[in-house]
């Protein structure tokens, strides 16, 4: 119950001058925290009087009938989060303190409800501002600002574009913030934003084995502070790796074609703590005077995050570098690793040449560090297979317009989509997955063909022109039938009458005479995910496949693998087989494509964050070489973005969240293997356009530079080792990589200048 | 308000015990004949597990058939009998036809024993309605599970029109038993690949098979003359030279043991005899030799204890890879004033490890020796610091040669190409 502890605080804000206020907002009986109040007379609401909200605090698993397994909560709220003040309009609170400095600490987020809303919350102090924008009932998030008071009170100003929220809220003198903080608030924030201590108790910390050792620190590493250490982005490098001897203060070096993007990272070492670092970044100038667009500059730090094992694995967990945050000034902590990103976008107009930059190390207000970075760019625009698909499954934010409460949420949503679509393309994307909805009313099946096109124009204009994909309302028309779900990989299908295929049918019919009329790319009918082998599944799909084939042109994809015997029934149904990477061996796979006019995709949800976020390298060779000698035509992942409660927490809800972050501005924020994505499809990139230079060479009567340039194409498909499931071993070793793609680099280059451009 | 507390804990350590559930043994006057026919006395009087629940759910699905279990001993086995309602007898899947091959993809049971009863190293074997069994053993839960292990477990099933039955005898010789008098931990399991449906006989909730910390308590489980208990540390690396087997043996009894362990290739073993005082434990360590030739063979490794087997360890060593592998790449940025890295993969055992040193030579296109070094042959892989002169962009060749105490120097040579970098130095 939320008492309203007045007297007492009254009498406590009279006596002791300068405490700290805790105040843990909600509606008057849901659970406070000890040592916080619920209101007070010192704190008064002007303007605007929010609204309390309250959830329940949970912590009992639940039974998921589909997936045959016990769930836990979506979040652990604890008695700060379960509850909370909200409102669209602005308002202001007044806190009666003796004037003075003070921190004031927040707490925003957790609140339930639709996913759909965006919540924004700006504060203003005064003094200071602090500002948060995310989506959705889970999210979390702390605010900090300096406040004064001045005839004694405190004045927060709280706005928003759509709504603001408060859960809790710490005013700190500012003698006392930092025992606060130690004391009070970082537990807090433990508790909050990894996992609550009767949670936390059950989970074990296995970290990877430290490797190396540690280096002998010379006196004036000693004095600096810290090192910097550079290591390709391919190899992790983990909270607690040891820096290598020759890495250390070496210059950072990279190059790319004009048309590509390219990371320089690097990173500091910490002999000690520091409160505050900076890294600023010079421009990139040439000999020549000629320099770099400023804004082909991205810098971003890899930040750690507790991740779990496997995605629906529990009670087990390790930090592992992940998430690529924009640049912000960060703390140091001694003997933990912080790795900076450094993308470099050269821009069709920059010439080619070699750039060299500083970034500049400010450590607590001092220089430190002047890293040397060296980027050349080539004089190679580089070009692209297009047969080759590259899509991935996607959960469209255009879901969310419609049910957004409101139109900042809805612009956001909109933004969101737009942004990802442009990041998409820009990593290499072709196409992506997407759904129809439609259900049955008045006796007939009603589509979302509107929708649909909207999701349409959309990957239109980000230039995707590959086959879409396309999930349809099947489970819909089973439970019309059988009057219940199929469940997870159909573990709970039955068969269904005739009338039911020749309805699919006939749905199928309907769809693809609308996509037709709509002029959209080919839709590939997807009506179940990963059918078990069972024979009951097998049977059902056989029969489902059918059905949907009956419609003369189309074409079916279903997410198996075709070397289990147990799928041979449906083989004369299927035309695009989505199987693991690279499950089957190049010839057997081109010849079977030749003969049956079958596809082989693939998804490599082993890269995706599925189980581990740290097979950068395996990223790469996936999408890149071993993509090129796989044979395999497409790769599918799972998936652009899949929130599974907060998105910064990896250990709350039933699985872990998948890849790219959002933004506060709804802007993606990546992480280090979708980076790998991109770096794969480059080397492609440079593969393809080598073989298109060698074949106009060829042309031109070049035939010795041709046979030269072959010669070394040669070399690298010989050492690429074909794997089905690239991760970290068996791998070339990192730097190998961008050998490799300088060898058929400067193979384009001494081609480009024979053929006369 | 500390009686509270005391009182608060109390019941929760009395709730958490209580989703544990313990079983009584018993012991089986006459062992019964294997033939999938559970018509053998020894099964009236068995202790029986006969709540079988949804994996997940912790309840029984409404559609469930009837799960039965069995288990009794004698003074050489442990006994397992199942008796499985199947409604959809006849489509049963039974694909697994080897030992050690998918049979949790078929329909059957998975036993988990925990002999030791510390709730860290378990045994598992998944077994078909052939009678197929895979099995092996984890070490610790965190371990993967090594199908090295041999259970020399038999099964036989029988399948009827709507159940089959099945009977296991699981030696307690191969066992990784602990000493006398333990309480076991265990945990039985059935795979309804039919339905999609995964069976535990747990009380405690459990998302996998594997959650060793809610395994049930077997009691009464009394071998007879298996007082020495033994843990494997390590078998070894399987790589060519001088492997490193490790166990830790205890004498739980009242008389000194004769320990005997056997180990090696087939038809190279090597045997180590010694006497362990009653109640002491010591640590074992012995080397055995890996040749290129061993490809094909099998390597055993088996403990005796007064002329009684008490762990058989067996593997079969498909291939042994060659001495040396490939470097990860061929391919070199030319730096003025750096040497050149290379990790070189040696597939070389730990015992020789310390003792081999690694010499190296560079040549060029012309044949002509422009480097040459050596290294100490102990990290894997062997990180190579090339020097040479001059360094000028081309083709060259790497000869390596391992030297071993006692050994002619083994050579390998692979060509090393050294390209301009793209930023001029």
């Amino acid at each position: 119950m939320k008492h309203p502890y007045w007297l007492g605080l009254a009498l406590i804000a009279g006596t002791v001058a300068a405490d700290s206020l805790k105040f843990d907002f909600g509606p008057g009986d849901s659970p406070l925290r000890e040592g916080f109040a619920a209101s007070s007379p010192a704190l008064v609401w002007q303007d605007a009087q929010p609204e309390a909200k309250a959830n329940p605090i949970r912590r009992e698993w639940t039974y998921n009938e589909s997936s045959g397994r016990n769930n836990p909560p979506p979040n652990y709220s604890n008695e700060l989060t379960c509850d909370h003040l909200q409102s669209a309009a602005a308002a202001t609170l007044s806190i009666q303190v003796p004037d003075g400095d003070y921190r004031v600490w927040l707490l925003c987020g957790a609140a339930g409800g639709s996913a759909a809303q965006v919540w924004d919350i700006a504060v203003d102090s005064g003094l200071d501002t602090a500002t948060a924008t995310f989506a959705g009932g889970y999210e979390v998030r702390r605010l900090l600002l300096r406040a004064q008071a001045r005839n004694g009170r405190v004045d927060l100003r709280f706005t928003t574009r759509s709504r603001w929220l408060v859960n809790a809220l710490v005013l700190v003198p500012e003698a006392e913030w930092e025992a606060t903080r130690a004391d009070l608030l970082a537990p807090l924030e433990t508790e909050v934003f990894l996992l609550p201590p009767d949670v936390l108790k059950d989970w074990r910390e296995t970290p990877p084995p430290r490797t190396g050792e540690e280096p002998a620190w010379t006196e004036e590493e000693k004095e600096r502070g810290l090192v910097v250490h550079r290591r390709p982005y391919l190899e992790v490098v983990w909270p607690d790796t040891w820096p290598r001897r020759q890495d250390i203060d070496q210059p950072v070096r990279a190059f790319a074609a004009r048309n590509e993007y390219e990371p320089l990272t690097f990173t500091l070492f910490p002999l000690r703590d520091f409160a505050a670092v900076d890294v600023r970044v010079a421009p990139f100038v040439a000999d020549s005077g000629q320099s770099l667009p400023a804004e082909g500059l991205d810098l971003r730090f890899v930040r750690y995050l507790h991740v779990r094992p496997n995605y629906q694995t529990y009670h087990r967990y390790y930090r592992a570098p992940d998430v690529l945050m924009p640049w912000e000034p960060q703390p140091l902590v001694k003997g933990e690793n912080l790795r900076l990103w450094l993308t470099v976008q050269p821009g069709t107009a920059a010439k080619d040449d070699i750039y060299r930059s500083t970034a500049e190390i400010i450590a607590d207000g001092k220089t430190v560090a002047r890293v040397p970075l060296v980027f050349r760019v080539l004089p190679i625009h580089l070009q692209k297979d297009h047969s080759l698909v590259y899509g991935i499954y996607y959960h469209h934010p255009y879901r969310q317009i419609d049910s957004a409460p409101d139109t900042f949420s809805r612009h956001w949503w909109q933004r969101k989509a737009e942004l990802e679509h442009a990041d998409m393309a820009a990593h290499g994307n072709n196409t992506l997955v997407l759904g129809l909805g439609g259900r049955f009313v008045g006796g007939r099946w009603v589509f979302a063909f509107d929708q649909l096109e909207r999701n349409l124009d959309l990957y239109r204009s980000a230039g995707f022109h590959q086959p879409v994909i396309c999930s349809f309302p099947f489970g819909s028309l089973y439970a019309k039938y059988l009057k219940k779900g199929m469940g997870s990989h159909l573990r709970l299908v039955e068969m269904p009458p005739p009338e039911f295929f020749a309805e699919l049918t006939e749905m199928v019919r309907q769809i693809e005479t609308e996509a037709r009329r709509r002029q959209w790319p080919e839709l590939l009918y997807y009506p179940v995910d990963e059918p078990s082998t069972s024979a009951a599944s097998v049977q059902f799909m056989t029969e489902v496949m059918r059905a949907i084939k009956l419609v003369p042109g189309v074409r079916t994809y279903v997410t198996a693998d075709p070397a289990h015997a147990e799928f041979a029934p449906l083989m004369p149904h299927v035309d695009v087989w989505c199987c693991q990477p690279f499950s089957i061996p190049r010839e057997e796979l081109l010849a079977d494509m030749a003969k049956r006019q079958v596809e082989y995709w693939c998804y490599p949800n082993h890269v995706a964050g599925e189980n581990d976020h740290t097979t950068v390298a395996g990223a790469r060779m996936t999408y890149g070489f071993g993509f090129w000698r796989s044979g395999f035509r497409a790769l599918t992942p799972w998936i652009y973005q899949s929130i599974s409660g907060d998105q910064w927490n990896y250990l709350d809800s039933t699985s872990m969240d998948f890849f790219n972050r959002t933004a506060d501005d709804a802007a993606p924020i990546p992480v280090t293997l979708w980076e790998a994505y991109r770096e794969g499809i480059d080397d492609g990139r440079y593969i393809t356009t080598l073989q298109r230079t060698i074949a106009r060479a060829r042309e031109a009567g070049l035939a010795e530079l041709a046979d030269a340039a072959q010669a070394d194409l040669d070399l690298v498909w010989n050492a690429i080792r074909v794997q089905e499931k690239y991760k970290t071993d068996g791998l070339w070793d990192p730097e190998a990589f961008d050998v490799y793609r300088w060898l058929i680099a400067s193979r384009i280059i001494d081609l480009q200048s024979a053929l006369g451009n | 308000m500390k009686f509270v507390f005391a009182l608060f804990t109390l019941l929760l350590g009395l709730a958490l015990r209580a989703d544990i559930a313990t079983y009584q043994s018993t012991r089986a006057q006459t062992p019964p004949v294997l033939d999938g026919v559970l018509d053998d006395a020894c099964w009236r009087q068995a202790c029986a597990v006969d709540r079988f629940v949804l994996l997940g759910k912790g309840e029984p699905a409404p559609d469930q058939p009837a799960t039965r279990a069995l288990l009794a001993f004698d003074d050489d086995a442990l006994y397992l009998a199942f008796d499985c309602e199947e409604p959809l007898a006849d489509r049963i899947k039974a694909t697994a036809t080897e030992p050690d091959g998918k049979t949790w993809m078929d329909d059957g049971v998975e036993i988990f024993l925990n002999p030791a009863g510390d709730r860290q190293r378990f045994v598992q074997l998944a077994i078909n309605t052939r009678g197929v069994i895979m099995d092996g053993i984890k070490e610790t839960p965190d371990d993967p599970l090594d199908l090295s292990w041999d259970a020399d477990a038999r099964a036989v099933a029988s399948v009827g029109r709507d159940r089959w039955q099945m009977e296991v005898r699981i030696p307690f010789a191969r066992l990784p038993l602990d000493g006398p008098d333990r309480d076991w931990t265990f945990h039985l399991a059935r795979n309804r690949r039919v339905a999609s449906q995964h069976l535990t006989s747990l009380r405690s909730p459990v998302t996998g098979f594997h959650e060793i910390a809610k395994f049930d308590i077997l009691q009464g489980v009394r071998p007879n003359g298996y007082d020495v208990s033994l843990r494997i540390l390590e078998l070894g690396q399987f790589l060519r030279g001088n492997n490193r087997a490790g166990v830790h043996l205890r004498n739980w009894g009242q008389t000194p043991r004769s320990v005997r362990l056997r180990y090696g290739i087939a038809g190279r073993e090597q045997e180590d005899q010694r006497t362990l005082p009653a109640g002491e434990a010591c640590e074992w360590q012995g080397f055995w030799p890996l040749r290129e030739d061993d490809a094909g063979k099998e390597f055993t490794f088996s403990v005796t204890v007064d002329g009684r087997e008490i762990q058989r360890r067996s593997r079969l060593v498909a291939t042994v890879p060659p001495l040396f592998g490939v470097p990860e790449r061929a391919v070199f940025y030319r730096y003025e004033h750096e040497p050149l890295r290379l990790n070189l993969p040696l597939n070389l055992a730990g015992g020789d490890r310390r003792e081999g040193v690694l010499h190296w030579t560079v040549r060029d296109a012309k044949g002509e020796t422009v480097g040459q070094g050596q290294t100490l042959a102990r990290a894997e892989p062997v990180p190579l610091r090339l020097y040479w002169n001059p360094w000028l962009p081309g083709h060259y060749v790497l000869r390596c040669e391992l030297h071993l105490p006692n050994e002619p120097p083994i050579a390998c040579e692979s060509g090393l190409r050294l390209v301009r970098n793209p930023w001029g130095e």
